[in-house]
Parts: structure tokens; C-alpha cells; sequence
């Protein structure tokens, strides 16, 4: 059984050119270029400084994401995932992970390699996603920050965290209906339990024959499904570790892909653009969350930019700015392709932007269109 | 998927960490990072520091012995892309461009319920809102106290509290441009005064700015950091308040430790 898994995964990679490959070699090269080209211009420069900006707030929280998530891999064994998950109504567990933001608040960034993990011990799709989904919202930092930017109007902040708790449960719902039995997910994330491989554990024959190094999916990092659960405290750690470099290495290129897309709309992007189509019904929504998707805020500051669009925008295209950026933007289109298949990738970001713009006119029917 | 290199993938990563190490470690140590990020995010970087060390004590306590593949080695050059990209990002900080990117409006970016209500006093104060025709300064209205030699603020003193400031000398730091759309209002004897605030990271920044007027302003090159003293007052143009600094003296100044304001 294991050996056909590895063939499987052997035959799909071998001896094809990749298109990840390809377009990431792709990117390289016309960044390289841009620099090479124009580095001395000022709007290169100020590209500069805010790809840079991005990336280092964002990179810590991604090695902090990628240290949890391999702490998870080691220390959180399927059976202890299973144990925790409601049996009688699976669904709940849907409306439990939506919220834990609340107990384990995390940024978006972070979030990635977690569920990843997560994912790996059981955790249902429909869960992971609500996870995924509403940890970067529902959570007191963002609350906090978003009472902040708004002048503690609880009502803004209320919309908010309610708004994006309701749409990851929705979305996970959805989800898991749509996508049955786990489908949702890439097949390395469902490696069989013990399936030996090259990870370096000397301890563990290697499998003669695992193309680790020939499966373009799983060769950067280790996906042996190894229970690592025995050894000292000490290998534990190392591997826990070891599994936390895999994760950042497989998903950080694509925080920097994300970063430079989003530093070149917020260069070369004026905002004055959105203020032409203020007070259209639903196309400044919709505006709006062009603008978070493009513009790969956290979660934590974008509060500040959608208050600024106060006087100038209605509270209904702000809501929709602010809940969209948290669970769907570039970086995170980019590093969602770890976690699902593409088809899952395309269902995810529809009913996202879906469920965003329905709150969005449900909220300008209630409130009007007019600029607050 | 072959090796085209002859380098081993923990050499590689062990590359990468470190590479990030160093950037991290200059960044503070040299105080570079608030260029970027705002001060107190300092820990940020620290725990980034802590992390990237940690990989590598792994890295090196469970060396992988194949060799990089080329989709690793790619993976590996994207990472290390944004420190290029750190040589290149100058000095200054957002400059004059930015601005004008990022600027919307004349209207003033931080107007609060607590501006406009000591503003709707004064107005009642005047005999019918009409006689407010644009470009009236709201010190018209109420006579400026008198001279108490110019007060040390910052451009988000006058954007939050503005009121607390009406009439008075202010003596305030920021870059100038020239506005072309505010020149066509307010004539050419005027510049913007600018700086940016910051949240986290400089790609949250937003434009705060107050409009100079004065006799003979010297015209500085766009993105001259300046000390600007003069007579603090609000001016309406259609429904906006604009910030303005009238009888304005400029002199050039030093760049301030931190580019922006908080």
C-alpha cells in the first residue's frame, strides 16, 4: 500500500518539466530584472522599501507559525487530534475551530504552516479551513487593533469579528459538503502513518527506492508520516525543529511573491481611483476588496487603512475591506496551494469573496450606501 | 527531480538561515529597521534572530545529505530576494510620490467627531454658514490669541487635535512637495508639508500633510526635510478642512531618527 502511494507520487513528478518550477524561475528572473534595470529610480526605491517592510513583519510570524506547526507534528499524535474532535456531530467541530482565534490568536501568515500540521493529524477539512479563516479575525489582537483604528466604536468592531466568524463557518461548511472525505486536501498531506523515507532520521531505514528526492511535492521536506513520538526529549525537539524549517522553506517563497505583488499595487496604484465609484451600490464593496486583496495587509494594521476611507467610503465597502484581506489576498492564494488541490483552491477563494460581498450588501441594504 | 548543484540541501538552508541572521542582526544593530518597521516592533526582528538560529542548530544536529535540487535551490533565491531588494531601499523613506499616491483628497485624513464638533461651535458663532466662502480661515472668525512664541509639534499634533492649536505659532518638521492641485486652489505662493504615520510596517503608512503659506517660500527640491514656523489655523475648500500653516518660514533641517510618526 505504501509503496503504491510512492509510485504514484514517483510517476506524476518524474521527468517533467514543472510549472511551479517554471513560473517561480519566472519571477526570479523579471524581479532580478526590475532591479537590475531600474534600481535607481524612485519608485523602485519605494518598492523597495515597502517589499522589504512586509516581509520583515511577516517573516518572524512565519518562523513562529512554522516552529508551532512542527511542535504540533511531533507532539500532537493522530490519536490526541482524533480524541479532541466531537464524534457525534462532526459539523461542530467547524463552529469550535472558527473561533479558537480566540483562545489562540495567530496572523495569517502564521496560520498557513499550522493548519498544515494540523491537517497532517486528522483534522478535518471543513475544520481547518474554519480555522484557517477566522483565527486571523476572531481574535483579541485584531479586535483590539480594530477598536483602535476606529475610535472604539464597538459596533465596527462587533461587524468585524462577528462578520468573519460567521463567514469561516460558512466556508468550512461548505467546504467539507463540497469536497467529501477530505478531498479538499493535497495527497502528501495524507501520507500513510509509518511510511519510511530519507528524512534524515537515522534511526528509520529508508524505504529502498522512495523518490523522495524525484516527488516535486514532497522533496523539500520530509512528509515521511514518521511517529516521531519516540526517542528523547532532545530528538524530539531537533525533529519538531527539523519538520518547522521544511514548513518555512516550502511556504515562504510564496510570503515573497505575494509581498512583492502586493508592494508593486501599493506603488504604483493610486488610491484615489476608488473614491471615483463611492456610494455605487455594491461596486465599491466590490472595489474595496480589490484593494485588500491586493494590498496584503495583516490583520493586524489594516484596520487603520479601511478607517481611513472614513468620510470617503460607506461602513459597508470599509466592512468588506476588512474582512476580506485576513482570508484572502495574494500571499495567501500563493500559500494555500501547500494546503489544497487546485480545484479546492478555486472553490475556497469563490465562496470567500462570495460570502464577503453578500455581508457587504446585506450592510449597505441595512445601512445605505452614502458615505459614514 | 535531479541535483544540478554540487551543494548539499542543509549547506543551502544553513545559507539561506544565516543569510536572514545577518540581515536581521544589522538591522538592529545599526537601527536601519525603523525605516521599515515602527520601533517597538524591534522584538520582532529579535525573535526572527532567535528562530533563524534555532533552524540551524537543528540543521546542523540533522544534516540531509543529498545534494539541492533545483526547485530547492529557486525556493532558496526567492527567499533571499527581499535583502536585495533592503540594499536598494535608500535612506529617505517614503518620499513625495508615495504621497501622492496614497493621498486622498483634501480633505484631512484623521477628521474625528471631536474636530468637528469644536468646528460646528465656531461656525455658529459666524451669522450664516454662507459667509464662509472658501479659503476662509476659521481665525477670521475668532481673533488668534496672542504671540506665545512658536510651540514644538508634529504634523499628527496638528491632524488630531487641531483645535488645540488654532492661531497659535507652531514650529513643525516635515518634507515638502508642490502640489499642482493645491496651487490651482489656494495659488502658487503655497507648498505641502508631509510626513507618514505607520502602524506596523511602512506598507500600512498613511499621508498626513498641512498645506504652507507664506510670502517668497523658498522652493525646495520635492522631498526636502524642513522646519516650517508659522500660524496654525484650518481653511475650508467645499466641504473639506485643510491644515494650514499661514506667514510660514522655512529652513532646511536635519532628517529626523525616524522618518515617521506614530
Amino acid at each position: 500500500m505504501n509503496t503504491n502511494i510512492v509510485q504514484i507520487s514517483s510517476n506524476k513528478a518524474a521527468g517533467k518539466p514543472r510549472f511551479g518550477l517554471m513560473l517561480e524561475l519566472f519571477f526570479l528572473l523579471c524581479a532580478g530584472s526590475i532591479l537590475l534595470v531600474a534600481h535607481d529610480q524612485k519608485s523602485i526605491q519605494t518598492l523597495s522599501l515597502i517589499f522589504t517592510s512586509i516581509i520583515l513583519e511577516a517573516l518572524p510570524f512565519m518562523l513562529l507559525g512554522s516552529m508551532i506547526g512542527g511542535l504540533v507534528e511531533i507532539f500532537v499524535s493522530r490519536e490526541r487530534m482524533t480524541a479532541l474532535l466531537p464524534k457525534k456531530h462532526p459539523w461542530l467541530s467547524v463552529f469550535i475551530a472558527a473561533g479558537l482565534g480566540i483562545i489562540f490568536p495567530i496572523c495569517e501568515c502564521a496560520v498557513v504552516p499550522v493548519v498544515r500540521r494540523l491537517a497532517k493529524k486528522g483534522l478535518p477539512a471543513g475544520a481547518a479551513i474554519a480555522y484557517l479563516l477566522g483565527g486571523p479575525i476572531v481574535n483579541p489582537i485584531v479586535a483590539a487593533s480594530t477598536a483602535l483604528a476606529y475610535k472604539f466604536d464597538g459596533m465596527v468592531v462587533l461587524l468585524r469579528v462577528s462578520g468573519g466568524y460567521l463567514i469561516a463557518v460558512v466556508v468550512g461548511l461548505a467546504m467539507s459538503r463540497l469536497f467529501h472525505s477530505d478531498r479538499a486536501l493535497r495527497a502528501d498531506l495524507k501520507l500513510e502513518a509509518n511510511t519510511s523515507c530519507q528524512c534524515g532520521d537515522q534511526d528509520l531505514p529508508p524505504l529502498a527506492g522512495f523518490p523522495v528526492a524525484q516527488s516535486a511535492d514532497i522533496e523539500a521536506e520530509c512528509e515521511c508520516g514518521h511517529d516521531h513520538a519516540g526517542g528523547s526529549w532532545l530528538k524530539k525537539i531537533v525533529s519538531a525543529l527539523r519538520h518547522a524549517a521544511d514548513d518555512f522553506m516550502a511556504v515562504g517563497h510564496f510570503l515573497v511573491i505575494g509581498a512583492f505583488i502586493a508592494a508593486l499595487a501599493q506603488t504604483y496604484i493610486d488610491r484615489k481611483l476608488f473614491l471615483d465609484i463611492a456610494g455605487h451600490f455594491g461596486l465599491s464593496s466590490m472595489l474595496m476588496m480589490a484593494l485588500a486583496i491586493l494590498l496584503n495587509l495583516c490583520s493586524e494594521a489594516d484596520a487603520f487603512i479601511a478607517a481611513s476611507f472614513r468620510g470617503l467610503m460607506s461602513l459597508p465597502s470599509q466592512m468588506a475591506f476588512l474582512l476580506t484581506g485576513p482570508m484572502f489576498d495574494l500571499k495567501l492564494l500563493l500559500m494555500y496551494q501547500i494546503l489544497f488541490r487546485k480545484r479546492a483552491i478555486v472553490a475556497l477563494a469563490t465562496l470567500i469573496l462570495v460570502s464577503v460581498f453578500v455581508v457587504a450588501l446585506i450592510l449597505e441594504c441595512i445601512m445605505g450606501v452614502k458615505v459614514s | 527531480m535531479k541535483s544540478v548543484f554540487e551543494i548539499r540541501e542543509d549547506s543551502w538552508r544553513a545559507t539561506v538561515f544565516f543569510l536572514w541572521f545577518i540581515a536581521f542582526f544589522a538591522l538592529l544593530a545599526t537601527e536601519r529597521y525603523i525605516a521599515f518597521l515602527r520601533p517597538e516592533f524591534s522584538f520582532l526582528l529579535g525573535l526572527g534572530m532567535l528562530a533563524l538560529v534555532v533552524f540551524m542548530i537543528s540543521n546542523s544536529l540533522s544534516p540531509r545529505q543529498r545534494p539541492v535540487s533545483l526547485l530547492q535551490f529557486v525556493r532558496g533565491c526567492i527567499l533571499l530576494l527581499p535583502l536585495v531588494f533592503l540594499l536598494n531601499s535608500g535612506d529617505q523613506g517614503l518620499d513625495a510620490e508615495a504621497f501622492k499616491k496614497r493621498f486622498l483628497g483634501p480633505a484631512s485624513i484623521a477628521a474625528t467627531e471631536t474636530v468637528s464638533s469644536p468646528r460646528e461651535t465656531i461656525e455658529l458663532a459666524a451669522t450664516d454658514q454662507s459667509e464662509l466662502s472658501p479659503g476662509t480661515p476659521q481665525s477670521a472668525i475668532m481673533p488668534p490669541p496672542p504671540f506665545e512664541g512658536s510651540e514644538e509639534v508634529t504634523i499628527l499634533d496638528l491632524d488630531v487635535a487641531p483645535q488645540q492649536y488654532m492661531g497659535k505659532h507652531v514650529s513643525v518638521v516635515g518634507m515638502v512637495f508642490q502640489s499642482e492641485d493645491f496651487d490651482a486652489i489656494f495659488g502658487g505662493n503655497s507648498l505641502i508639508l508631509f510626513r507618514f504615520t505607520i502602524n506596523c510596517c511602512a506598507a500600512d503608512s498613511l499621508p498626513i500633510y498641512a498645506l504652507i503659506k507664506g510670502k517668497d517660500l523658498p522652493r525646495y527640491p520635492d522631498d526636502t526635510w524642513v522646519k516650517v514656523k508659522g500660524v496654525f489655523d484650518m481653511e475650508h475648500v467645499d466641504q473639506y478642512s485643510i491644515p494650514v500653516i499661514d506667514d510660514a518660514v522655512l529652513e532646511k533641517t536635519e532628517t529626523p531618527d525616524s522618518p515617521y510618526l506614530f
